[in-house]
């Protein structure tokens, strides 16, 4: 799957190696090994996540695993007003219930968003083999 | 009335700053209590102004979106290359050396090979628009101020903000040797940027790698298959030829048998 955040109008990256073991070898920005690793990994800093086949994640789990904090109020290190809450789009469409349910499906597309509105991307073309 | 910009970074976690991304500098504005004499406010108002405008104007441009991998590996290195095929090892290493040479004569070019539209993530309706993805591809990685963009696809060759551009004219990708071809094209161009550029720099020798992806001769890819299946073809041939006899002198064993006895 696909995770873009946007914070105050900016992308957030989110980096290569999240739920990977250390010492992990590089290869550039790609992680290409690591002492092991979760059923949730990032090897990349584009934002595509591996999850491995037939798990239940949601996206709550990968923040937890990122070690950022998720909620309505707070997408990692940004904090947002009452008034104004993180909003969320899964295949371009508004995510309305709680953001740390959203299941992380094969090739989901999910947009996370605290501050100004940034039109959300309904699909991402995958790499061959994930 | 006095007016102070400050400037601040945002690193909001532990992992992230292993990315050594650096997020956009944000701007507050503090406001202190008024002190000139009125004559000189409207003065010290348009120099606020001024400020003001100057700092929205150096301030970087909102996000369109974060969709394509390249924006977010030339963060932190000098070229993006094709998920697949993957260019040989030693075109990429080629590659970053020679970025890597131009950033030291201060020409830092990032460069994005594209093969395919899966390599532009969420926006593939820019593939094979060399010049607007790369417009597109510049405003994203534009946190630090202008960056010089080299986009190769397999329709042509785009640039942004690379002095003498004009160095590239007649230049066309090699898409005969898929992704490789597109690397070779892109290390010619630096080269010929660099020397536009004030920068004579010599195209690095590469070894080999002149295959279509990967690293792998064709010879070796097409005809290794063909060579097993001829060898397995003639293993079988042989165990059913010996098979065959082995068959045979049983059958005379038994028909010798059976004529030595009494009818």
């Amino acid at each position: 799957m696909h995770l873009e955040l946007f914070a105050r109008g900016h992308v957030v990256a989110i980096p290569a190696g999240v739920g990977v073991a250390p010492p992990e070898r590089r290869r550039g920005a790609y992680v290409v090994a690591g002492h092991c690793s979760y059923p949730l990994r990032t090897l990349e800093p584009t934002g595509v996540i591996e999850v491995r086949a037939r798990a239940l994640f949601k996206l709550g789990d990968f923040f937890a695993i990122w070690r950022q904090p998720l909620s309505r109020h707070q997408l990692a290190g940004f904090r947002v007003s009452p008034r104004t809450p993180v909003r969320a789009y899964v295949g371009g469409r508004r995510w309305r219930r709680d953001i740390r349910l959203i299941p992380l499906a094969r090739h989901a597309q999910i947009v996370l968003e605290a501050g100004p509105y940034v039109p959300p991307h309904p699909s991402y073309g995958f790499p061959p083999g994930l | 009335m006095s007016l102070r910009i400050r400037a601040m970074a945002f690193l909001p976690g532990s992992s992230v700053s292993r990315e050594t991304r650096i997020y956009p500098a944000a701007l507050t504005v503090e406001r202190h209590r008024p002190r000139l004499r009125p004559r000189q406010r409207p003065r010290a108002a348009r120099a606020a102004i001024c400020v003001l405008l100057a700092a929205l104007a150096l301030s970087p441009a909102p996000a369109q979106g974060d969709a394509d991998p390249a924006s977010d590996v030339l963060l932190t290195q000098n070229v993006f290359t094709p998920y697949n095929p993957v260019v040989s090892a030693n075109l990429v290493k080629a590659l970053d050396t020679l970025s890597s040479e131009t950033q030291r004569m201060g020409l830092p070019i990032k460069v994005a090979i594209v093969a395919t539209a899966t390599d532009l993530g969420g926006v593939p309706g820019l593939f094979n628009q060399p010049q607007r993805y790369s417009d597109f591809l510049a405003s994203e990685i534009a946190f630090n101020g202008k960056q010089l963009v080299l986009v190769v696809m397999p329709a042509g060759i785009g640039t942004t903000n690379i002095p003498h551009a004009q160095a590239l004219a007649g230049l066309r990708p090699d898409t005969s040797h898929g992704s490789d071809g597109l690397a070779r094209t892109a290390i010619t161009a630096i080269v010929r940027l660099a020397n536009a550029n004030g920068h004579p720099i010599k195209a690095p020798s590469i070894r080999g790698g002149s295959g279509s992806g990967g690293g792998v001769s064709p010879v070796i890819a097409f005809g290794a298959p063909v060579i097993l299946v001829v060898l397995a073809a003639g293993l079988a041939g042989l165990a059913r030829r010996q098979r065959g006899e082995e068959e045979h002198t049983e059958a005379d064993e038994e028909q010798g048998k059976e004529e030595e006895k009494p009818a």
